[in-house]
């Protein structure tokens, strides 16, 4: 608390300032359909200072009386520039043109940018989804998460695996979040598609370190996706026709310039494809998913504008009409935005988001069981920015969440009779303070530090248990059992999360960066299995899991080359933390009351460098990236190999810990309609255990390991090539007239060289029935998720 | 499980498998006990030997010169001895035709030394339902299964929470022994916190006396057909042996392909077997089973219709 105050009184401080000044601000957007530039950069030359837009795309710079040059940059678009003489605050809302659109009246110039030398921000993975449909994708759907794995220190353990890892961190570890709603479950089909329509994505930015003190609630990293807002100049059609699925987003003005909205949906149909070719499908059985984006907003005035926001998603798999798996996710977001004066901009968001699935067996009415799970949270949070100056802009808000988790809601029918095996529902509040400054102290320091405060309170009511001492890695029994009423607060936790950045610019074209964070989850991902999967259940802090908490140090140079047509950075980076769940061998995950008497925890640590180096410009561009990384785990009662009496745990690398995760991305214009794009990754096989010895037990062969090792061995590395070829339609019909229609054909051959990469190797005594007496024949099995090379073709459409 | 990767194999992606030779990490081989032993009037045998690595399939080597006792620990007279056969065989042979192994209701220890060291453990002889009837059931086939006759067996869990069984059966004389035909019970459900105590064996438990086999497209093969033979035993054992015998199903019955991606690391399974000496780990079990059995030819008769 103290560093608060003193935090606070320094930026007290830093307001201080006799002269009168005015401000300038307002919206930066695409001239094409209105849509919002996150990361605009507007620069006033003659001081050499300015602003970034925000993720509305508002800007704030508040100078002395004078005469300035006023440039307004964007990736990808051209500049404008503004002379204007200020005497008075006054508001430009600028609309910024796409490179290659021509337009007669304005003077513009295109250059590149210099952002990821010139910005304080560090270990941030940006993408705009116009580079994200360039990447060759698998079924040639343009997947959002997939396409940040390919940068650097981002990787997953296999095809079919559901998230992502994040310099080395868990799949739990990651804050998703879909226009600021966390979304629990980012994949569909288990691993192979994630949620995001990327017709109604605009930004992607995943923040691996130095994560601003807006964000909390995860220890690794934060991906923040943004939707668009919806065209709201005119009309717009897209969509796909793809090898699995299609995609269909209708967008436009509901109010010309003040209001607009998006919808986009999508479904696959690989069931009603085979129906005709298979019975698989007559009994009742399915096998599809489908989503619903939509997003709506409202210019209410010049210092106010609300968005709606919603997501809805189903997996679907039935066996038959009585017998399956379905699972989905549901956000919803209302936000408003809010000038409380030309310095002072504030957001308030309000959201609601769950996650669930549902089980069903069984082949009658009278025998059948069914399960159901979810987690639901709803959230407000208030955030504001004061643009204090062109050298400083102050960040604070908060932030409240309230969980319900429903472990399992489970009915079981055996010959008509009733088994109900509910577990207690489960609630939990977290709330969060923060305040974060953005200073620049002199042309070549940007200092961006602050703090969160953050706490958690598990909540009646429920039963909450005290549970017995064991050498670590055996079942806990429940001594104690106590009672708890409705929101009486069980237990509290709290933590201190400070936040600190750097950016010290050597030359123009280069910098040197370091960041350190602490960060503190609440609420854990529980699983045991090797892969993340959508059956995983999350579930809360309580008197007896304690949160996980986390530090990062980071540090990185930055260089452009060439007019920065190239871009090269090296991060180093060190973590450690704290309660990292596993489980006793053999713990009951589901439908287990006493799941916390299984729980072990023990520490992490990971560190890494990762190289990045891209090439903006030309026909032939793109990137490499490189990361040379470890991951590792202590835990008691885990990898003790010969200390039987205490167990005590040895550091042993996680199963995402992959040393070598190479990634190669090149675009390649063969001409204005034709471009090949290819994509190469290569990653250090995954760790895993394997047994030394076997045993009996009446006929059944059991596997050992003796020397208590965990993740001993590994599997053989992966590696794969994907191509893809682009072809536009032709921009101008047969008459000689700009087609309003435009439509793109996509090639993709994923996997080309038909690689069996390995996801698993299990052991085992294989399928056949061994007679009494006789001694089984033991192996090893490899499994590839993906064992072919896997072509198709996508046709999409704008109009 | 099997359902679930035939959907998602036809989804396009399709997952392969193949057997690899691979290295195994150098360790300490372990002493090993099977003593897992029958409330019985036949002669019971604990095999004592060091463990194979794991590609071994040869028989293992027994560990000679042990002595082995069984005795109830409420009741001292109440005792068993081991003499050894073949190298690392010990058996206890019936007096009499009635002499029946052990007592239920009885808490019984197990000590073994080996050269001075002592190894023991504890169990506890439960008492065993008996099975009421055989039923089929008949199923319509579709893209998963032939047309398919499958046999369940009718017992109910006895009064009183926290009975454990194993359920085993026996089709034409052949033991259902593959991994993933193990079908346990904790009362007449999955698990402790099923409160399924004193029903019927739920489904699937009810179900899963039967050859689960596929042919070369996946398709299951009837279990069934009228002529054919079915034996089931229902075995009371331990709770610690219902948890064990629960990881050894977790730890051998391997889905693969996509079931891959739902399973659980390879663990240890804690032995209930323990060495006097703290800094000496061995596996093994140590369980005694009382036993019903029911069997029945497979007749037209025995189909029983189950509404919907």
């Amino acid at each position: 608390m103290k560093r608060i105050i003193t935090l606070l009184t320094v930026i007290a401080c830093l307001h201080s300032s006799a002269q009168e000044k005015f401000t300038i601000n307002g919206y930066v957007k695409d001239a094409a359909n209105g849509e919002a530039l996150i990361g605009a950069t507007v620069l006033i030359k003659e001081i050499n200072g300015g602003n970034i837009t925000n993720v509305y795309g508002f800007y704030s710079i508040t100078v002395p009386p004078g005469d300035y040059t006023v440039e307004y940059r964007y990736i990808g678009f051209l500049t404008q520039t503004k002379q204007i003489s200020l005497s008075s605050n006054q508001r430009f809302d600028v609309e910024l043109v796409e490179e290659g659109v021509q337009l007669q009246e304005v003077v513009v110039t295109a250059e590149a940018e210099d952002a990821n030398v010139s910005s304080v921000e560090m270990s941030v993975a940006k993408m705009d989804i116009k580079t994200i449909n360039k990447i060759p994708s698998f079924l040639g759907e343009v997947d959002v998460i997939k396409s940040i794995q390919l940068l650097p220190g981002v990787t997953t353990v296999g095809e079919g695996a559901s998230g992502f890892n994040v310099r080395g961190g868990s799949v739990g570890q990651n804050l998703v979040l879909l226009d600021e709603a966390p979304v629990y479950n980012s994949s569909h089909m288990l691993g192979f598609f994630s949620v995001f329509n990327p017709d109604a994505v605009k930004d992607v930015k995943l923040y691996k370190g130095g994560i601003p003190a807006r964000f909390g609630g995860r220890l690794s990293s934060v991906l923040d996706i943004r939707m668009k807002e919806g065209n709201n100049k005119e009309y717009e059609v897209n969509g796909g026709i793809g090898t699995i699925f299609s995609r269909l987003a209708i967008e436009g003005p509901i109010k010309k310039e003040k209001a607009s909205f998006i919808i986009a949906g999508r479904r696959s149909y690989i069931d009603i494809l085979a129906r005709p070719f298979t019975n698989t499908f007559d009994n009742g059985a399915a096998l599809f998913f489908y989503d619903l984006t939509t997003k709506a907003n409202y210019n209410i005035s010049d210092k106010d504008r609300i968005y709606l926001s919603g997501y809805f998603g189903r997996d679907v798999f039935n066996f038959d009409d009585r017998q399956g798996i379905n699972w989905g996710s549901k956000t919803a977001t209302f936000r408003w935005n809010h000038l409380f004066n030309d310095r002072l901009f504030s957001n308030l968001t309000f959201y609601l988001s769950d996650y669930d699935y549902e089980l069903a067996f069984g082949e009658n009415d009278r025998d059948k069981f069914e399960w159901t799970s979810n987690i639901t949270t709803y959230d407000v949070k208030p955030e504001f920015t004061y643009f204090i100056n062109t050298r400083n802009e102050l960040t604070f808000g908060g932030e409240a969440l309230l969980y319900r988790f429903t472990p399992a809601d489970a009915v079981g029918f055996s010959d008509g009779e009733i088994v109900e095996f509910n577990l207690p529902h489960k609630r939990a509040a977290e709330y969060g303070l923060y305040v974060g400054n953005q200073q620049t102290v002199s042309p070549k320091l940007t200092l961006q530090y602050g703090a969160r405060l953050s706490g958690f309170t598990y909540l009646g009511p429920g039963s909450y248990y005290t549970f017995n001492d064991t050498i670590p890695g055996y079942r806990r029994q429940a001594v104690d059992v106590q009672t708890a009423d409705k929101w009486e607060s069980i237990k509290n936790y709290m933590n201190l999360e400070p936040r600190f950045s750097a950016k010290y610019q050597l030359t123009p074209t280069s910098s040197l960066k370091a960041s350190f964070n602490r960060t503190a989850q609440y609420i854990h991902l529980v699983s045991n299995t090797t892969a993340s999967n959508p059956l995983d259940i999350w579930t809360p802090s309580t008197n007896n899991i304690k949160p996980q908490t986390g530090i990062q140090w980071a540090a990185g140079y930055f260089r452009n080359f060439n007019d920065n047509d190239y871009e090269f950075s090296v991060e180093g980076y060190y973590k450690r933390s704290k309660n990292q769940i596993d489980y006793i061998d053999g713990a009951e995950l589901f439908i287990n009351e006493l799941i916390e008497g299984d729980v072990l925890a023990g520490d992490g640590r990971a560190y890494g460098l990762e190289f990045y180096l891209k090439k903006n410009e030309g026909r032939l561009n793109g990137w490499l990236s490189y990361t040379l990384g470890r991951s590792e785990l202590k835990i008691d009662g885990i990898n003790f190999l010969d200390d039987l009496q205490n167990r005590e745990g040895n550091w042993y690398p996680a199963r995402y810990d992959q040393l070598h995760n190479f990634k190669a991305a090149a675009f390649y214009e063969i001409n204005n309609r034709v471009s090949l794009s290819a994509n190469f990754t290569y990653l250090t096989g995954t760790p895993t255990t394997f047994p030394t010895h076997r045993y009996q037990i009446e006929y059944l062969t059991i596997p050992e390991n003796s020397a208590n090792t965990r993740n001993n061995l590994r599997i053989p590395d992966y590696h794969r090539l994907d191509l893809s070829l682009t072809i536009l339609g032709r921009a101008i019909n047969k008459k000689g007239k700009v087609r309003k229609n435009r439509d793109t054909l996509v090639i993709t051959v994923y996997n080309i060289y038909n690689r069996k990469n390995p996801f698993s190797i299990y052991f085992w005594q294989g399928d056949e029935r061994y007679a009494i007496d006789e001694v089984a024949e033991t192996k090893a099995t490899q499994v590839s998720i993906l064992g072919a090379f896997v072509p198709s073709i996508t046709y999409n459409f704008k109009f | 499980m099997k359902n679930f990767i035939k959907i998602l194999l036809i989804s396009i992606v399709v997952a392969c498998e193949q057997d690899i030779t691979t290295g195994l990490p150098e360790s300490d081989p372990l002493v090993a006990f099977d003593a897992w032993l029958y409330h019985s009037a036949t002669p019971q045998t604990i095999d004592i030997y060091t463990t194979n690595t794991y590609f071994d399939s040869s028989e293992p080597v027994g560990i000679s010169g042990a002595t082995v006792e069984i005795t109830n620990i409420n009741d001292p007279v109440d005792t068993y001895s081991f003499t050894e056969g073949p190298a690392g065989e010990y058996t206890w042979i019936p007096l009499t035709a009635t002499d029946t192994f052990a007592t239920i209701g009885g808490v019984y220890s197990l000590t073994i030394d080996i050269g001075g060291t002592t190894y023991e453990s504890l169990t506890d002889l439960s008492a065993v339902p008996s099975i009421d009837s055989i039923y089929w059931r008949f199923d319509e086939g579709d893209a998963f299964i032939e047309d398919s006759y499958f046999a369940n067996f009718w017992a109910r869990d006895l009064e009183g929470k926290g009975d454990t069984y194993w359920i085993k059966s026996w089709k034409n004389g052949e033991l259902l022994n593959k991994p993933n035909e193990i079908n346990i019970a904790y009362d007449a459900a999955f698990s402790e916190d099923g409160d399924a105590d004193g029903l019927f064996f739920i489904q699937p438990i009810r179900e899963l006396i039967n050859p689960f086999d596929f042919d070369d497209e996946d398709v299951l093969i009837n279990p069934f057909e009228p002529g054919d033979s079915i034996y089931v035993e229902l075995n009371s054992i331990s709770q610690d042996a219902f948890f064990f015998l629960q990881q050894v199903q977790i730890q051998t019955a391997r889905d693969g392909g996509f079931g891959e991606l739902f399973a659980v690391p390879l663990a240890n399974i804690q032995s209930n077997i323990f060495s006097n000496d703290p800094n000496e780990k061995v596996v093994g079990f140590f369980n005694i089973s009382a036993i019903s059995s029911f069997g029945k030819l497979f007749t037209e008769d025995d189909i029983r219709i189950i509404e919907e």
